[in-house]
């Protein structure tokens, strides 16, 4: 990445971004990339807002692409050949049991297959795990499954709440107030019985909670409530285990929350009675704008096509911003020139700053329009609780008006000339003229690039991040086809100027914490 | 991009192909015969590529084919994968896509890497690893033997694990980035 980066703001969780110092800033703002652009709104629209659906599952390892269908009966994971290993995550393979005698016994076929994991050589005769054949492990795997008692638990649960909600869907079944009655009802079947059904998940008796007169005086209450559930499990396999863990020598042998979470429901806590689980499946997505609907991001069907039917990001409308302070580059080349290392790398992290000195930054601005832009930069001023305190660094940029060219597919042929005017391309000769010639405004245009010279003055008790907020308001020709018949028959009116800003925030870098021996507290 | 410094190198410390390929004077280049570079690939100073682990016979095979605009990292080793099958000890080939960036110090023993992926440093990318297009492994990452990454994933840990999807954006920055990488990679006359 080409030093600090700038995040942009997403207008989601507020109209104007915060002050980026705030622990809760970080998560309103984001890499351009990251971003999408609703063209019905006109707005910015992030990861966070944007309403997702699925359209393809498939599975990771081996690209199966999962019709919806099968998916939920084969419980959203891989029906073909494709387990996790239950002590590392990494997937497992099918190898022969024998692997020394495999010609041999393949052509006897008696040849039987087990599940090893290349990574930390678990294999499944850990578990009694042997297979006669080496396909469709995964429905002998599901059959086992399915026999779980968690999975029966969870199937006694589903006939025992689904008469009270059938019978109400279906009689009013375009009537919202249905669901919400059965709801209701089962929500008062929760609070009366929250007790029980949590504590026959482990393995008690709700009875005893919740004592029979108080069950019964909720009978007559309401009437159409349930008969209360009652759970398969005994309680004897947690002492079983109470007794293990007394015995227990080494830690490792319990498994860890982590692995007990990815098994199904009711894991056992023994390291070693993990069983090998078929492989979630993955799905691409489709993402919509939250407030119209509308399409932007649909992905083709093809599982592992990376192409797009529609792809409406940021990058494509607003500005490209990047920040960079000239010295610092400067600075790194001039290091990397000096230790003979030609190669290229991401430049150093940025150089500290330094309290009490001015620095120079220059923005690049890149516009992606086919069509020239008028851009104009704005400080956020101080929030109002702030204004009694100094603040620990001010920003003075150029605050006129700055055109970017347009983007034209030309500019990528003319890659040569580069080498030469790139400002920071010359490590030597830059300290010698420095002097005087850092000016604000604008240093640099190239193709759809302006760059813009800025200046931060560090006050001597500035610490940490130096952040600041900028906003963008940029004006561009509207191609909106739209907006021409409204005129009438005057034929091609004059574009429209249109006008959008966008709220960016902007790390020019760090100040280190000070030493212990001049240090103050930091301001609150 | 716009404030990358262009990078030089002294012009006699490469090898410039005629489809742009820069080569490295100091790279260990086996069998280069059965490797194919698809131009402005760049090759740094350390690396070595196994062209020579090669299918048993005498017909001529490729055991390495590299796109446009990849660069393998400073000491960056590219084997192919091997493996005993009916009794028979074999190399397969790698193939490896357009703008792919391999880190320093990155071991690569994949069976097949797609378009515009990149692999940190430090890396282990084991045997018959299959890398779809426009995915990333994070640095230090070790991916176990066969591993399949699908498209548009970030791959971390060790043993590697998918973390997230990567932005729709993904293949347009990388494409960018390489290309300008290779573009700012200049010689200079010493």
């Amino acid at each position: 990445m080409s030093g600090p980066p700038v995040l942009y703001h997403c207008p989601c969780s507020s109209l104007h971004a915060p002050p980026p110092l705030l622990p809760s800033a970080a998560y309103q703002a984001h890499p351009l990339d990251t971003l999408y652009f609703c063209p019905e709104c006109d707005a910015v629209r992030c990861a966070r807002c944007v309403s997702v659906e699925v359209s393809t599952y498939y599975c990771p390892n081996c690209l199966f692409e999962v019709p919806s269908a099968s998916v939920r009966a084969e419980k959203n994971r891989c029906a073909r050949n494709c387990f996790v290993c239950p002590c590392c995550e990494n997937t497992l393979q099918t190898v022969p049991m024998d692997p020394s005698s495999s010609s041999l016994a393949e052509e006897e076929n008696k040849e039987r297959y087990i599940l090893y994991c290349t990574y930390c050589r678990w294999d499944s005769t850990a578990v009694g795990m042997v297979f006669d054949k080496p396909q469709g492990l995964a429905s002998q795997l599901q059959r086992i499954e399915d026999d779980s008692p968690s999975t029966r638990e969870l199937e006694r649960l589903r006939d025992h709440f689904e008469p009270l909600l059938r019978p109400r869907t279906s009689l009013h079944p375009y009537q919202s107030g249905a669901n919400a009655a059965a709801l209701a009802a089962l929500r008062r079947e929760r609070d009366t019985h929250g007790h029980g059904l949590r504590s026959s998940r482990l393995g008690r008796s709700a009875a005893g909670r919740d004592g029979r007169d108080g069950q019964m005086r909720e009978k007559e209450r309401f009437e159409d409530d349930l008969p209360l559930f009652r759970s398969l499990e005994g309680e004897g396999e947690e002492r079983e285990d109470i007794g293990w863990l007394r015995g227990l020598t080494e830690v490792e042998d319990v498994a860890s929350l982590r692995q007990r979470g990815a098994e199904t429901w009711d894991g056992s806590i023994r390291a070693s009675d993990l069983r090998p689980l078929r492989l979630p499946l993955q799905s691409k997505k489709s993402k919509r704008c939250p407030a119209c609907r509308h399409i932007l991001i649909r992905p083709e069907q093809k599982a592992q096509s990376t192409k797009f039917k529609v792809k409406i990001v940021a990058s494509n409308y607003l500005p490209a911003l990047e920040v960079s302070r000239p010295e610092d580059t400067a600075f790194s080349a001039h290091a990397r020139r000096r230790t003979s290392v030609a190669l290229p790398g991401a430049l150093g992290g940025a150089e500290d700053l330094q309290p009490g000195r001015t620095y120079h930054f220059l923005l690049a601005l890149t516009n992606p329009l086919y069509d020239p832009i008028n851009l104009r930069l704005a400080l956020q001023p101080a929030a109002p609780g702030e204004t009694g305190k100094r603040p620990p660094f001010s920003v003075s940029l150029p605050t006129n008006t700055v055109s970017v060219a347009a983007f034209t597919d030309a500019w990528d042929y003319d890659e040569d000339e580069g080498a030469e005017d790139e400002l920071s391309g010359r490590p030597g000769g830059r300290d010698a003229d420095a002097r005087g010639r850092w000016k604000l405004g604008v240093v640099e245009r190239k193709a759809n690039t302006t760059k813009v010279g800025g200046e931060l003055v560090l006050a001597r008790d500035a610490q940490g991040d130096v952040k600041f907020n900028l906003l963008v308001t940029y004006t561009y020709k509207s191609e909106d086809p739209q907006a021409q018949p409204a005129d009438g028959k005057e034929g091609r009116t004059e574009p429209e100027l249109k006008t959008f800003a966008f709220w960016t925030v902007v790390h020019l870098g760090t100040v280190p914490p000070r030493q212990p021996e001049s240090a103050v507290p930091p301001p609150v | 991009m716009s404030f990358h410094p262009v990078v030089t190198y002294p012009k006699a410390s490469f090898i410039e192909t005629d489809t742009g390929n820069k080569v490295s004077r100091r790279a260990t280049i086996s069998g280069p015969q059965n490797i194919v570079l698809g131009g402005k690939s760049i090759i740094s100073p350390g690396a070595i590529l196994r062209g020579d682990l090669r299918k048993a016979g005498n017909a001529p095979t490729v055991v390495i084919t590299l796109g446009r605009y990849c660069l393998v990292g400073e000491g960056v080793v590219v084997r192919p994968p091997y493996k005993t099958y009916k009794g028979a000890f074999n190399f397969y080939p790698m193939k490896i896509g357009d703008g792919v960036h391999i880190g320093d110090g990155s071991i690569v023993e994949a069976a097949q890497i797609g378009n515009y992926v990149e692999i940190g440093r430090n890396c282990i990318i084991g045997k018959f690893t299959i890398i779809k297009d426009c995915a990333r492994i994070a640095d230090n990452t070790v991916l176990p033997p066969n591993t399949v990454v699908p498209a548009l994933s970030l791959f971390a840990g060790s043993p590697g694990r998918f973390i997230e999807d990567l932005p729709e954006t993904t293949q347009e920055v990388v494409e960018a980035r390489t290309k300008a990488h290779y573009n700012r990679f200049q010689p200079v006359e010493q």
